[in-house]
């Protein structure tokens, strides 16, 4: 018996063994045939440009131009400066951009599947006080109608199903989490609900809103903008609204639209988000514009009405008012290596506004802005073919609750086709914030990392959500900024409100960006460019 | 260690059941008629296991070694039946050869067992104490096996998890037997191998058997398959049954043989017959050609364009010898042109009028498909017509989902069409809906209608009564599809889950 015993044991033992490390092994194998499926793609940094102008900038100039006007930044407000003064017959400028193409943060490319955005990939519909905006986007061909009376084109309108959270194993329709979720946290989501309805409609003592877009619109009533001193951390805690749920939907919505957390925006700006849009009438609550490469649509459309005045590839630097009123700057061609030196009557800087100090040569009266005002990102586009009925499932939005990243938008689903071969591009967005560290540290921190670093978490973070999808994967681009944009820090807003812009902070020099509204939404782009070109209108 | 093998007894009792269980349920299944399929699998499982007993003389020697390969056997053989007759059901012709084959060499050796195991324990036990101890555990274990299988087994695992499981147990009393009585075993170690091996491969498979059983589409075809392709868009199946074929996308029924001339000579004659002297006709969808067929009946049409993405499909209808039967070759008209193209990309560049178009897409069930019911789709397709022109849509059941019908009414309404809807009855379909669109009012009292001759289900008297609705068949939505909203099919999923098997 005793052998058996022992015997019995071994065998056991052997065959529990091979059994587990075959289970095991083939596991592994799975895993390893998925892992790193065979793909390639781009990696796309912004930064080197900046980089390679230190040296251009000792150098002599060897020619002398002159452009009257020039507008220096080919993003989204730099282009609608172009935009309304050409409108209004104003044709002697010339946007100057920096890199091979312009857009900024609204820029897009497009492969053989789809076209696909960078950055900038949905516009909400505006309020109805933003007469402008609706005009403009009515002159694109978005809308019909009235200015009064507007109807949004169906084809543009996100379509049904927008937007799906990953949550305990599951997708739920609509972002607001509510499988899985305890009594407590649906209260306090019904409390801050309320609470935004509340503010929705609720105006200051000057007769507006609170909160407007675009921002300057919004009140200035003290009682309303000291909630620009604390963080939206804090208000939330004030109110009692700290269940994880709760906790994680304001992060996400707050990382999404400015790519900074509860701990750094102030509750203004937090609130802002969920409290400044009011819809054209009911069924339009929550409804946005898009398009399969995002805003690139809108952008196209500008730059093609503009062709005749974009001019890429060229950096400006070293500008100076001289006491004439004149404006000099330098011109620097990138495909040419000739460096110019260019005299205007004014300038519009359209460009990021932690810049300016390098860019300029007086560093008075520049705007108050830090390079810890603006985080970095991380954005993929994976091209991937689904299976048919992965591919009926996706949403515009899909979002993975509780992950570091924002989740993917999928490029083909305004798509008019009834049926299509589960072939698309997603994007993935990833703020790459960190609630214990400045930007400037989380900059240090990712200056080494380049697409194969990122590849394989972009790749994990799709797996999470659809386990077997990095076999699918054909190809995977990835675009690092490191200024993304700026985000509304506690005390930011109040800058924005109770030191109105001034156009003309120097002679001859205008300031048009979202900087200046410490928010980088394509309304206050519209509203910048829409302003800045009617004072130039103006003054001549 | 008698006990050991009593206990097998048990073991092995409750497997063969299970598999006889199995066989019996999967036969029903895949064919219909459960009496017939449960009493002619018992019989010829009980039959089989005759056969085995009386050839559990001619084993003489090493009785020991012979159960346990027996057991492997029965482990490998039974643990993969539901699997490979699932496989075998969709690839092979005759199916139910296949089917008795395997029961039969199942019942064989399970018929072995017991009268193998009698004369293993025969010198153990005294002849009374082993006949009593040996058929009481066997009984138990078919107990057991027949309470677990319709409330544990089918229910939690189904029937080919299940197998793979008993498989497991057959394959686990082999190897415990054989290090058990080692001593009385010859070549032990090569046994022992042989053992290992089928578990892990019953092991793996169990792992597996999610995939498995997605890969073998275990989902309810009634009928024979006959043809079965996945294009880039859809799964096509066609089945064949008694002379009545049926083809399926993506699991959902689009005709019968059988009635399909009441679906689509009344998606077709109701406007087309309204039209004089119709010249061209474009069919959106309809990649079967039956709409075809019936536009050809008309001697003064001289164009029909079709406009269908799946080309695999329109290839097919133009090929398979039964289809082109069917659809009496109108894909290979000369006055047919096929496109294959999104219908609504197609729709949307269009510049050309058309005398009659028929819009013959699927049920709205997915968001991809209720695109194709937009208000934005209608507008587009509203400029495929002049003033004289006629729409007619295949809307699904307004007794089903008359709110969903009635969703669709109200969307071409919104893009300024007059509608006059209309429903018949389809056998396969049950009560089916469409309506008829035009720039004009219409007027669907006319009974004068210029229907071509040998139509078997339209006629002009009838036509009128087809534009009456009863109560049950009026749904009050006021919504529109939109793609923003897709409330047709929102609507659409909610009206049909009642239905399980919904079809079309």
């Amino acid at each position: 018996m005793k052998t058996d015993r022992r015997e019995f044991i071994k065998y056991g033992l052997i065959t529990s063994s091979i059994f587990f490390g075959s289970v095991y092994g083939i596991k592994q194998l799975k895993s390893r045939t998925k892992r790193r499926g065979n793909y390639t793609g781009q990696w796309l940094d912004q930064s080197d440009r900046g980089h390679q102008l230190r040296d251009v900038i000792k150098q002599e100039p060897t020619a002398n131009i002159k452009i009257p006007l020039v507008i220096v930044g080919g993003g989204i407000t730099g282009l609608l400066t172009g935009y309304y003064l050409k409108k209004n017959g104003f044709t002697d400028f010339k946007i100057l951009e920096m890199n091979s193409s312009a857009g900024g943060n609204s820029s897009y490319s497009q492969n053989s599947v789809s076209k696909f955005p960078w950055g900038a990939h949905y516009i909400p519909l505006p309020n109805k006080e933003n007469v402008a905006l609706i005009e403009f986007l009515r002159d694109l061909g978005l809308a019909k109608g009235d200015i009064r009376n507007i109807e949004f084109s169906d084809e543009f309108l996100c379509q049904d199903p927008q937007e799906r959270l990953f949550i305990k194993g599951e997708w739920q329709e609509s972002l607001l989490p509510h499988k899985g979720t305890n009594e407590d946290d649906q209260k306090q989501l019904h409390r801050f609900h309320e609470l935004v309805n509340d503010y929705k409609t609720k105006k200051g003592s000057d007769g507006k809103y609170v909160f407007s877009v675009p921002v300057l619109d919004s009140s200035q009533d003290p009682n309303f903008l000291k909630l620009d001193q604390i963080s939206f951390a804090d208000f939330l805690k004030e109110h009692g609204l700290v269940s994880d749920v709760v906790v994680w939907y304001m992060n996400y919505c707050t990382l999404d639209d400015y790519g900074m957390g509860i701990e750094s925006v102030s509750a203004w700006a937090g609130l802002h988000y969920f409290c400044s849009r009011r819809s054209l009438d009911s069924n339009d609550d929550h409804k946005i514009l898009t398009w399969p490469e995002g805003n690139g649509w809108v952008l196209q459309k500008l730059t093609n009405y503009l062709k005749d005045h974009i001019e890429t590839d060229r950096a400006v630097f070293n500008i100076r008012t001289e006491t004439s009123g004149v404006v000099q700057s330098r011109i620097y061609n990138f495909e040419t290596k000739e460096l110019s030196e260019c005299e205007s009557k004014h300038l519009v800087y359209a460009g990021p506004q932690f810049l300016a100090p390098y860019l300029f040569k007086n560093k008075q009266n520049l705007p108050d802005v830090n390079v810890d005002d603006y985080f970095s990102w991380i954005v993929a586009n994976i091209t991937v073919k689904l299976n048919p009925d992965e591919f009926q499932k996706l949403h515009w939005d899909n979002v993975r609750f509780q992950s570091q990243s924002l989740g993917y938008v999928h490029a083909r689903h305004q798509d008019l086709r009834g049926r299509s071969d589960g072939t698309t591009v997603l994007t993935l967005y990833w703020p790459l914030y960190d609630k214990d560290l400045t930007a400037t540290e989380v900059r240090k921190k990712i200056s080494k990392l380049k697409w194969q670093d990122w590849a394989p978490r972009v790749e994990a973070e799709l797996e999470s959500m659809h386990p077997g999808m990095a076999s699918v994967i054909h190809s995977m681009d990835i675009k690092v900024y490191g200024h993304a944009m700026i985000g509304p820090r506690v005390g930011r807003i109040h800058k924005v409100l109770k030191q109105p812009w001034n156009a003309r902070k120097k002679q001859g020099v205008y300031f048009a960006h979202t900087d200046n509204s410490g928010m980088s939404l394509f309304e206050e782009a519209h509203y910048w460019g829409h302003r800045v070109a009617q004072e130039i209108l103006k003054h001549g | 260690m008698t006990y050991l093998l009593l206990f097998s007894v048990f073991v092995v009792a409750t497997c063969g059941l299970v598999y006889e269980l199995i066989t019996g349920a999967l036969a029903s299944y895949l064919l219909g008629d459960s009496v017939t399929q449960f009493s002619t699998i018992i019989g010829t499982y009980l039959f089989a296991m005759g056969v085995g007993s009386y050839f559990s003389k001619f084993f003489t020697r090493n009785l020991l070694n012979v159960f346990i390969e027996i057991e492997m056997i029965i482990g490998l053989i039974g643990g993969f039946s539901a699997a490979f007759l699932f496989l075998s059901y969709e690839y092979v012709v005759s199916f139910r050869f296949i089917l008795y084959s395997v029961i039969f060499i199942i019942g064989c050796f399970v018929g072995l067992e017991i009268p193998l195991l009698m004369r293993i324990l025969q010198d153990r036990f005294e002849f009374k104490d082993l006949v009593s101890k040996i058929f009481t555990y066997d009984y138990i274990g078919a107990l057991i096996a027949s309470i677990s299988f319709p409330l544990l087994l089918v229910p939690y695992l189904g029937l080919v998890r299940s197998s793979l499981l008993f498989g497991i147990f057959n394959v686990a009393v082999a190897l415990v037997t054989i290090i058990v009585f080692k001593s009385e075993i010859k070549s032990e170690g090569f046994l022992r191998f042989k053992a290992i091996a089928t578990l892990v491969l019953l092991v793996v498979a169990f792992g597996y058997s999610e995939k498995m059983v997605s890969f073998l589409e275990v989902q309810n075809y009634r009928e024979r398959i006959v043809f079965k392709k996945n294009t880039a868009y859809q799964k096509i199946i066609l089945t064949q049954n008694a002379g009545e074929m049926k083809l399926f996308l993506n699991g959902n029924l689009q005709f019968s043989s059988k009635d399909e001339y009441r679906y689509h000579e009344s998606l077709v004659h109701v406007g087309l017959s309204r039209i004089e002297k119709p010249k061209k006709v474009l069919i959106l969808g309809g990649g079967d050609g039956l709409a075809a067929r019936e536009v050809l009946k008309y001697p003064s049409v001289q164009k029909i364009l079709l406009v269908d993405l799946d080309g695999q499909m329109t290839q097919l209808f133009k090929t398979n010898p039964i289809l082109v039967d069917l659809n009496k070759n109108a894909l290979n008209d000369p006055k047919v042109e096929v496109l294959n193209e999104d219908a609504f990309v197609w729709v949307k560049n269009n510049k050309e009028f058309f005398d009659f178009v028929i819009v013959d897409f699927p049920d709205p069930s997915q968001f991809a498909l209720g695109k194709l019911y937009s208000k934005t789709f209608y507008s587009y397709l509203t400029s495929t017509i002049d003033a004289n022109g006629l729409i007619a849509v295949q809307s699904t059941s307004p007794y089903i989902a008359k709110n969903s019908f009635q969703i669709i009414v109200n969307t071409l309404n919104d893009v300024a069409l007059y509608t006059k809807p209309y429903h018949v009855y389809v056998p396969s379909f049950g009560e089916w809906g469409y309506v008829l669109a035009a720039k004009a009012p219409m007027d669907t009292a006319e009974t004068n209608l210029a229907l071509p001759a040998g139509l078997q289900f339209i006629s002009s008297e009838m036509v009128p009564y087809l534009f009456q609705f009863s109560k049950d068949l009026i749904g009050d939505s006021k919504d529109i599809n939109r793609l923003n909203n897709q409330i047709l099919v929102r609507t659409f999923e909610q009206e049909w889950e009642p239905f399980s098997h919904h079809e079309n």
